[in-house]
C-alpha cells in the first residue's frame, strides 16, 4: 500500500516477481525521452492501408481503463491515479470538454516533425472513464495554454486485448558470483521507496521529475500493445527486421541515456550506490540494482566483459509477459526491444562515455556520441519468454 | 569518388521514358538534413535514426522500400517531392525538391572520373561550400565562366578532380 498524502490517495500498489501492479495492471517506469521516441515510431506508421496509428496511440489504453472501473475504481480514482502515475492533471470544464493545464504528453514530449497534438493517451484514457468516443482539440505542444479535449456523443467499445492467461514466474533464481561489493537489495529497496509520484494538483507536481528527466509510472500493457502492433506493421510493409526492431530498441538506448545516465549523476547514487563501487563493473551492478525497482522484471546479470559479452537476463521482464498475455507464442527471439536497448545504452553509459565523469547528457553530446561508431556495441537477444523461454536474455557485444 | 559528394546525381543511362532518375547520397542528404534542424534552432539528430526513419516513412507512402543506410538511393523527381513532404513533417525542416535538384553533379555517361560543370552544378558547388565553409560562391552570375567562382575568394582548380578531392576532404 502507497499512500499519496497531500492528496489522499492510496492506490494498492503489488509487486510480484520484480513487477508492479496497480488496479491489477502491470506499471513500469519510463521517462519523457522513451514516451516521445516510441510515440514517434508508432507515428512513423501513418498512412499503412488499415493501420492506424494515432488510433493505435488513443484506443490501446482504453480497454485498460475499463478494467479498472471493473476492478471498482470511480471517476475520481481515475483522475487522481492519472495525476498519481505522473500523467498530469485532468480536470472537466464542461458537459463535453476536459482539460489537462499540466500534462506529461502535452508539455515534455520532444517531437522531431512539426509540432502536432500528441495526447493520444490521453484521450484514449477519457475514453475510458466516460466510455465515449474523444479527441483531442488543442494542445500544449501547439502551443496552447491547455491541452483540450473534446466528448463526442459517440460511445464506444474496445475489446479488451489481454486475452490470454500468463502466469508470472516465481523460480527465479540468485544472482549469479559476481565479486563486487554492490549490495543489489539494498539499493532495489531503496530506490523503491522513493517519491515518484505525482499529486492530483493543477501545478507541476502532478508529474514526476526526478534526475533530470520526466517520469511516468505507466502502463506496462500500453506500451506493448502499441510497440507490438507497430511492429507487425513495419513487418506488414515490408520493412526489413532489422529495421523494425531498431526503432524500437533505439527508444531503449535514448531511455537508458538520459534516465540511466541521470540516475548515475544523481546525488541519490552518489549518496546510496556509489560508495560500494570500485569499478565499473560495480556500477553495472549498481545500475541492474536500481531497474529491479522500475517494475521492468527482475534483472540478472549472467556475465560481465565489456571487451567480449556482457549478458543479463530478465525474468517476468514486462514485454515477454504484456507479448504472451496478448498474442501466440512466437519463433522470433528479439521481441524484448526495451530489454535490448536499455541493456546497450547502459553498457554504452559505462564503457563508450564513461558516465563516472558526469558528462552533461544533451542532445548534441548523444548525437555526437552515436555518430562516431568506434567503441560502440551492438545488442542481440537469445531467449525470449515471447519465444517460449523461461527468460528474457541478452547479449551486448562489440 | 565523385560520388561521395553529389547529394543528387543524375544518372542518365537510368533514364525510363524520360524520366529523370536522382542518384542521392544519404550521408550528404542526411547532413544538410541536420545543418538546416540546427540552423533552426532544433536539435541535431543521429544520422543511423534519420536514415532508419527515412526509409520506413518512404515505404509507407509509396510501399516501396528504401534503405537510406546504403550510400546512395536513386529517385525520380515525384519520389523526390515525397521525400521533401517527409523531412518537412517529419524532421521540421524544409528541403524543397528543386533545392536538391540544385545540388545534382552532372556525369558524363558511364564516366565517374570526370565532371562536366554547368550552371547547376555551380550551384551545387555555392550550396555545399555555403554549408561547409561559409565561402559564399554565385554560379548564377557567371554561367558563362563556368569553372571560375563570381567572388574571386576561390578558383576552380583546372583539374576538376582535384576541386573535388578538396570538396570531399571537407564532407569527412
Amino acid at each position: 500500500m502507497s499512500t499519496s498524502e497531500e492528496s489522499g490517495y492510496s492506490p494498492q500498489i503489488m509487486t510480484a516477481g520484480g513487477q508492479t501492479i496497480i488496479g491489477g495492471l502491470s506499471r513500469v517506469f519510463h521517462c519523457n525521452f522513451y514516451n516521445s521516441y516510441l510515440q514517434m515510431a508508432v507515428l512513423l506508421t501513418q498512412a499503412s492501408g488499415d493501420h492506424n496509428p494515432k488510433q493505435l496511440l488513443t484506443n490501446s489504453v482504453t480497454p485498460l481503463v475499463n478494467n479498472l472501473i471493473n476492478c471498482g475504481y470511480t471517476e475520481q480514482d481515475l483522475l487522481e491515479e492519472f495525476a498519481f502515475c505522473g500523467f498530469g492533471y485532468l480536470e472537466q470544464r464542461d458537459e463535453k470538454t476536459w482539460e489537462t493545464p499540466i500534462s506529461h504528453y502535452g508539455q515534455r514530449l520532444c517531437l522531431h516533425g512539426r509540432p502536432q497534438k500528441s495526447c493520444y493517451f490521453t484521450s484514449g484514457y477519457l475514453q475510458g472513464m466516460l466510455n465515449k468516443v474523444v479527441t483531442e482539440t488543442a494542445c500544449q505542444i501547439e502551443t496552447k495554454e491547455h491541452d483540450e479535449f473534446s466528448v463526442s456523443d459517440k460511445t464506444l467499445q474496445i475489446k479488451n486485448y489481454l486475452c490470454n492467461e500468463f502466469q508470472l514466474t516465481s523460480n527465479i533464481p540468485e544472482r549469479f558470483d559476481f565479486d563486487t561489493r554492490v549490495d543489489e537489495d539494498v539499493i532495489t529497496a531503496t530506490v523503491a521507496t522513493l517519491p515518484l509520484k505525482g499529486h492530483y494538483v493543477a501545478n507541476e507536481t502532478a508529474l514526476i521529475s526526478a534526475f533530470g528527466v520526466v517520469l511516468t509510472n505507466h502502463f506496462a500493457d500500453y506500451y506493448n500493445k502499441i510497440s507490438y502492433e507497430t511492429y507487425f506493421a513495419l513487418m506488414d510493409a515490408g520493412i526489413p527486421k532489422e529495421d523494425a526492431e531498431e526503432i524500437f530498441t533505439q527508444a531503449g538506448h535514448i531511455c537508458a541515456f538520459n534516465t540511466f545516465g541521470g540516475i548515475m549523476k544523481s546525488p541519490e547514487w552518489y549518496g546510496l550506490v556509489a560508495p560500494q563501487c570500485d569499478s565499473k563493473e560495480d556500477w553495472f551492478h549498481g545500475m541492474i540494482a536500481v531497474v529491479n525497482a522500475l517494475g521492468w522484471g527482475v534483472y540478472r546479470v549472467e556475465k560481465i566483459d565489456p571487451k567480449g559479452e556482457t549478458i543479463v537476463r530478465v525474468y517476468n521482464s514486462y514485454e515477454g509477459v504484456g507479448y504472451r498475455r496478448m498474442y501466440s507464442q512466437t519463433d522470433e527471439k528479439n521481441m524484448s526491444f526495451l530489454v535490448m536497448g536499455g541493456m546497450l545504452g547502459l553498457v554504452h553509459l559505462l564503457w563508450k562515455v564513461d558516465i563516472r565523469e558526469k558528462p552533461e547528457l544533451t542532445e548534441d553530446f548523444y548525437v555526437n556520441q552515436f555518430n562516431n561508431i568506434a567503441n560502440s556495441y551492438q545488442v542481440k537477444q537469445t531467449h525470449a519468454i515471447a519465444a517460449g523461454d523461461e527468460y528474457d536474455r541478452v547479449v551486448v557485444f562489440k | 569518388m565523385i560520388n561521395s559528394i553529389s547529394c543528387l546525381n543524375r544518372v542518365d543511362n537510368n533514364v525510363e521514358n524520360n524520366k529523370e532518375v536522382y542518384h542521392i547520397s544519404t550521408k550528404l542528404l542526411i547532413k544538410i538534413l541536420n545543418l538546416n534542424r540546427e540552423n533552426k534552432g532544433l536539435g541535431k539528430l543521429e544520422d543511423a535514426l534519420i536514415a532508419r526513419k527515412l526509409g520506413i516513412l518512404y515505404t509507407f507512402k509509396t510501399n516501396i522500400y528504401l534503405n537510406f543506410k546504403n550510400d546512395y538511393v536513386n529517385l525520380m523527381l515525384d519520389e523526390l517531392i515525397i521525400l521533401e513532404e517527409i523531412i518537412d513533417y517529419y524532421f521540421n525542416v524544409e528541403m524543397k525538391a528543386a533545392t536538391m535538384k540544385c545540388f545534382t553533379i552532372k556525369l558524363e555517361k558511364q564516366e565517374n572520373t570526370l565532371v562536366k560543370i554547368e550552371q547547376g552544378e555551380l550551384i551545387s558547388l555555392e550550396e555545399i561550400l555555403k554549408f561547409y565553409t561559409n565561402i559564399e560562391l554565385n554560379a548564377k552570375d557567371e554561367p558563362e565562366n563556368k569553372q571560375t567562382i563570381s567572388d574571386q575568394k576561390i578558383k576552380v582548380p583546372s583539374s576538376n578532380s582535384n576541386f573535388f578531392k578538396k570538396l570531399i576532404k571537407l564532407f569527412r
